[in-house]
């Protein structure tokens, strides 16, 4: 408890003395303008549940738990032989933490823009952030784990890349355990009347939608920090993942042709055992990054207006970054405990013999539900595309009940648990775009008046999506996706500024919002899901500035209509130029529908929490 | 012993102006002030000699370099707006007298009071309430209505042309200060204007196929790093009936997207006491105000000249007054011999805060000289005053062109009520080389497109 006090109180510390003994500068030199800047920032998020993450060792839900496990061998096998039922009873041995913080960091920024002349300019971002990590840790000692991977002993908050040495992807990133430094930006601008050219790493954003990606389908997103559950008004600012690219827009009159071509850069996770992980930590993956590192995105988008109709058109040929997940071999050779020698023949499967695995068949099925996956296919296809696992007797199962008995009796024979090797490839997509805005003129101050309304929809055709079974052999089908989206300024009093309203209503037809297939939907420890049609997601935000705007309050809310609620009320206080202070609680429900399992909320239901940043900027 | 005799008594000046306020006459009182300049190139056959000079009109209790303090102050409150007179006699503001300027052409942008001239008698309304040329086209440039004789012309020229250049770009500092004087905030930014139509100095006088628009403008956030990038378009059409289009660049969205427009009375950024509604005292649409009304004529104090501090190399201005000594700009004044002051109530903004607006018209130039806006009580609640100046001192000069150039040097915005300042101050450079600009075409492409809004975001 006293290191958590003391990284809290150096990560203020830090800031505090940081925020003296810098200052932005701003000059020419050698013919060029020059402006420095940038800022630090505390921030935390103290945990307002006692709930623990679930996908992270210390926060499994079966640490601790008794669980009678009722294991057989699958009838099949030995037709002749009676088949007796093993039964015993399993206790995770992973040692449940109390956390009080789920996020403790402290960052600083610094842009660098500079000036050549009128048509060349450039600007560089530095950013670094330090991860207090003020959290009760995973220690593998703690629970005899031999798990293999860089990222499966101890955590680590920010590197994520190879398999063995850790490392990023990012091509301007510098990474540790507990710190990142990057440039997001770095970028040179070249500009020629209506034309615009800008080289470099950077971030590219389309469509009129917030939090609700239609056409924003450039860059994947960088989800170490605080998942999505920063300040939400700031929608991806902080997580959409720059790029090297060119992208070049062209204006002529009221339409504007913007291209770009990047290098492809995936979406990233946050790591197993760190605050945020949403992929159960039982699995190790195993990233095919190295594959597609060399591959380029490209697209273009023509934007303008008929009348009073604003229109545009995007199609975009691009890698989609945030991957599929199949079994894959582990490569792992350890014994399971009452089998000696079969070490080598779980190598040529997906399993790796450790405590920090499943332990039982509840296990396997409640996790499969959360990860929106089918624990029985699941199963068949691990036997099936693995076919080593059947010289060890596993078959393929028809039931719930044979597979939770061939599932137990392999966990009781791991002596402890296994563990699950997934990879995550990538693959190329097309997708197509359209969207129209329209401004309403109603009566002065009515509803009506200056209401903007716009819509967008995507298709794209054979859009892989990861197999709820976790197959080599993907879900391919065509995805439409659209948003329609209503702002309004309203004005209620004649003291206070007008109040900023947002209503979104997204509509997915394969996958929802975390992009998993809709067919895994519905599971839960005793069922296999049954999967739902379509995905909806409502949003309702609102900004009350208060008169001055010092102070600002906002609210945002985002309803899964399976049952799953987020909802963010937020202060923002500017007390003086140089401090800047926002505070956010986010509430999280994700179990007002008949099945948890079937909204995003439930996933990341155990972050509630009391957010908190405080910048000095200079 | 010389005896002065003076001609005209104020008895005689304060019954011309009422009568020429209640008959809706053009603006002079001894004869029309645009045709003694038209005949002579000088306003002063217009005017008594107790109008030409603040020594005469003070009986020589003021003379020019002299400064209005609480001291003396109340000689000359009747040549001050209410707001004004209150900061001199209770928090410290000082005003330096200087003698009124003579030469019409240093009141504005050469070309425009020019054309000003040639185009006189060439406007009128159309039946949307839209000035148009004697074509039916869009107005040809200079003051409309320069013999105006109701509010409606006075603000209908002030709304067609606010810098009174075909394209500008302003660097400008902000200082926000609270009711103690410190400065709280404090803002760089940049404000360009652009003229599609009845162009002065480009070449063509309409841009063919933006002859639907009135005018291009946008504002763009420099500094701090809070709001660096943050920029904001509007593309006013030139129907004055219809509210001006909005796009804004918002770092965090790192995109550009369509925002509502009718929200124009309140700050832009945090600690501000600017509304969009403020700039140049017709910030909005003509037609989204309604009962335009002169009230008043009258003798009035204004810096419409002096406003440019040639001797900082970022034409930055020096301060005095409030409790630390921050809160008004050093400010020198002359007599304008009249203003005209019009009413105006913000008909299209049913919650603005703003009941109606005052404002003081120079009768010659139809610059504005000073704004006061009242809430929906009657009570004042903030005021606007600037001071402008021919950026031509001694040796050092800054050129429009064949002339120096003319613009505003300050602005105060300053809310009566809370007691908060918001100064401006136009400057030479902002951060990351945002350099002053007038009359060049690059504007546009530097800081009017979809492309400069996404350039200058981060």
């Amino acid at each position: 408890m006293s290191y958590k006090k003391n990284a809290i109180l150096a990560l203020l510390s830090l800031t505090a003395a940081l925020s003296g003994s810098v200052q932005a500068l701003d000059g020419s030199l050698l013919g060029m303008d020059y402006n420095i800047s940038g800022f630090i920032r505390a921030e935390m998020a103290v945990k307002t549940v006692d709930e623990e993450n679930p996908y992270n060792q210390r926060g499994n839900l079966f640490n601790g738990v008794a669980v009678e496990r009722r294991g057989a061998l699958p009838q099949t096998n030995l037709p002749l032989l009676p088949q007796p039922t093993i039964n015993d009873t399993a206790v995770r041995n992973g040692i449940p933490a109390d956390n009080d913080f789920n996020f403790t960091q402290v960052r600083m920024e610094n842009t660098i823009q500079l000036r050549f002349n009128s048509n060349w300019s450039s600007t560089i971002k530095l950013r670094g952030i330090f991860d207090a990590a003020a959290y009760e840790e995973f220690d593998p000692e703690d629970v005899n784990s031999e798990a293999v991977g860089y990222l499966y002993g101890e955590p680590n908050y920010f590197e994520y890349d190879d398999f063995e040495t850790g490392g990023v992807q990012n091509r301007l990133e510098w990474a540790g355990e507990d710190y990142m430094i990057d440039i997001p930006t770095a970028y040179i601008d070249y500009q020629d009347g209506p034309l615009l050219i800008r080289a470099g790493n950077q971030q590219i954003a389309w469509g009129q939608a917030l939090f609700f990606r239609v056409m924003d389908v450039a860059n994947g997103l960088d989800l170490r920090r605080h998942l999505i559950l920063d300040f939400a008004s700031e929608e991806y600012a902080d997580e959409r993942i720059s790029s090297p690219a060119i992208r070049a827009s062209y204006q002529i009159g009221v339409w504007e042709l913007d291209t770009f071509v990047q290098m492809f850069q995936p979406t990233i996770y946050p790591n197993p055992n760190t605050p945020y992980n949403v992929i159960a930590s039982q699995f190790t993956i195993r990233d095919t990054y190295d594959s597609v590192d060399e591959e380029l995105n490209s697209g273009f988008r023509l934007k303008g207006s008929i009348g009073d109709v604003g229109l545009q058109f995007m199609y975009t040929n691009r890698i989609n970054p945030d991957g599929v997940f199949r079994w894959t071999k582990s490569n792992v050779n350890r014994d399971a405990e009452l089998v000696p020698g079969s070490g080598s023949t779980l190598a040529e499967t997906p399993l790796e013999v450790d405590t920090t695995g499943v332990w039982s068949a509840d296990e396997w099925f409640t996790y499969a539900a959360m990860a929106r996956l089918d624990g029985i296919e699941g199963l068949n296809t691990l036997i099936r595309e693995f076919p080593e696992s059947q010289t060890l007797l596993a078959e393929e199962v028809d039931s719930m009940e044979e597979a939770r008995r061939e599932l137990d009796f392999f966990f009781q024979a791991s002596g402890s648990g296994f563990r699950g090797h997934i990879a995550r490839e990538y693959f190329r997509e097309d997708i197509f775009g359209t969207g129209f805005s329209y401004v309403f003129q109603g009566e002065p101050g009515s509803w009506t008046d200056q209401l903007i309304l716009n819509f967008e929809v995507t298709y794209t055709p054979d859009r892989v999506f990861t197999n709820t079974n976790l197959s080599r052999e993907y879900i391919v089908e065509d995805e439409i996706i659209s948003a329609l989206v209503l702002e309004k300024y309203q004005r209620f009093s004649r003291s206070f500024p007008a109040t900023y309203f947002v209503f979104q209503w997204m509509h997915r037809t394969e996958s929802d919002l975390f992009g998993r297939h809709l067919s895994g939907m519905g599971g839960d420890i005793n069922n296999t899901p049954d999967g739902v049609d379509g995905w909806d997601g409502l949003v309702l935000a609102l900004q009350q500035p208060f008169p001055g705007l010092v102070w600002r309050a906002d609210f945002s809310m985002l309803y899964d209509t399976r049952g799953g609620l987020l909802v963010q009320p937020a202060l923002k206080w500017k007390p003086s130029g140089d401090w800047n202070i926002e505070m956010f609680y986010t509430y999280l429900d994700g179990s007002l529908g008949d099945n948890p399992n079937e909204n995003i909320i439930e996933t990341i239901e155990w972050a509630e929490e009391f957010g908190m940043r405080v910048a000095y900027q200079f | 012993m010389v005896v002065s005799v003076k001609r005209y008594t104020r008895q005689f000046m304060r019954r011309e102006f009422l009568r020429k306020t209640l008959t809706f006459s053009a603006a002079g009182l001894l004869m029309p002030v645009w045709k003694a300049m038209a005949d002579n190139g000088d306003f002063g056959k217009a005017y008594p000699d107790e109008l030409l000079s603040i020594s005469e009109y003070t009986k020589g209790r003021l003379s020019v370099g002299d400064y209005i303090t609480a001291d003396n102050v109340d000689h000359v409150k009747a040549l001050l707006d209410p707001v004004k007179y209150h900061q001199i006699k209770n928090m410290g503001r000082k005003l330096k007298l200087r003698a009124t300027t003579r030469d019409i052409m240093k009141l504005s942008p050469w070309e425009y009071m020019e054309a000003s001239f040639r185009h006189r008698g060439m406007a009128s309304f159309n039946e949307k309430g839209n000035v148009v040329a004697p074509d039916g086209g869009p107005w040809i440039g200079g003051i409309p209505f320069p013999e105006a004789t109701t509010g409606l012309e006075l603000f209908a020229g002030l709304t067609l042309s606010w810098g009174r250049h075909d394209a500008s770009f302003y660097a400008i500092k902000e200082y926000d200060l609270n009711p103690d004087g410190k400065e709280q905030y404090g803002y760089e930014s940049g404000w360009a204007e652009y003229s599609p139509v009845g162009r002065l100095v480009f070449p063509d006088k309409h841009w063919k196929g933006h002859e639907d628009k009135l005018r291009y403008q946008s504002v763009i956030f420099t500094a701090p790093d809070s709001v660096r990038g943050t920029s904001f378009i509007n593309t006013w059409y030139y129907d004055q009936n219809r509210f001006p289009d909005l796009y804004g660049y918002i770092p965090d969205f790192k995109r550009i997207r369509r925002f509502p427009t009718d929200q124009r009375f309140e700050p832009l950024v945090p600690g501000s006491s600017l509304y969009l509604s403020d700039a140049w005292a017709a910030g909005d649409p003509l037609h989204t105000w309604g009962n335009y009304r002169i009230v008043k004529r009258t003798p009035f104090l204004a810096a419409v000249s002096g406003g440019w501090n040639a001797d900082h190399e970022n034409w930055e201005h020096s301060t005095h007054g409030g409790p630390e000594g921050k809160t008004f700009w050093d400010t020198e004044v002359e007599l304008v011999p009249e203003a005209i002051v019009v009413e105006a109530e913000p008909t299209g903004f049913p919650r603005a805060p703003v009941g109606h607006k005052r404002v003081w018209f120079d009768a010659r130039t139809q610059l504005p000289l000073a704004m006061v806006t009242f809430d929906r009580r009657g009570e004042m609640f903030r005021s606007f005053d600037g001071a402008y100046a021919l950026y031509d001192s001694d040796d050092r000069k800054v050129m429009d062109g064949k002339h120096p150039y003319w613009s505003w040097g300050h602005v105060h915005a300053y809310d009566v009520q809370t007691g908060k300042m918001t100064r401006l101050e136009q400057v030479q450079r902002i951060g990351n080389g945002h350099r002053m600009m007038v009359n060049n075409q690059d504007i546009y492409d530097q800081y009017l497109t979809n492309a400069a809004l996404r350039r200058m975001g981060q």
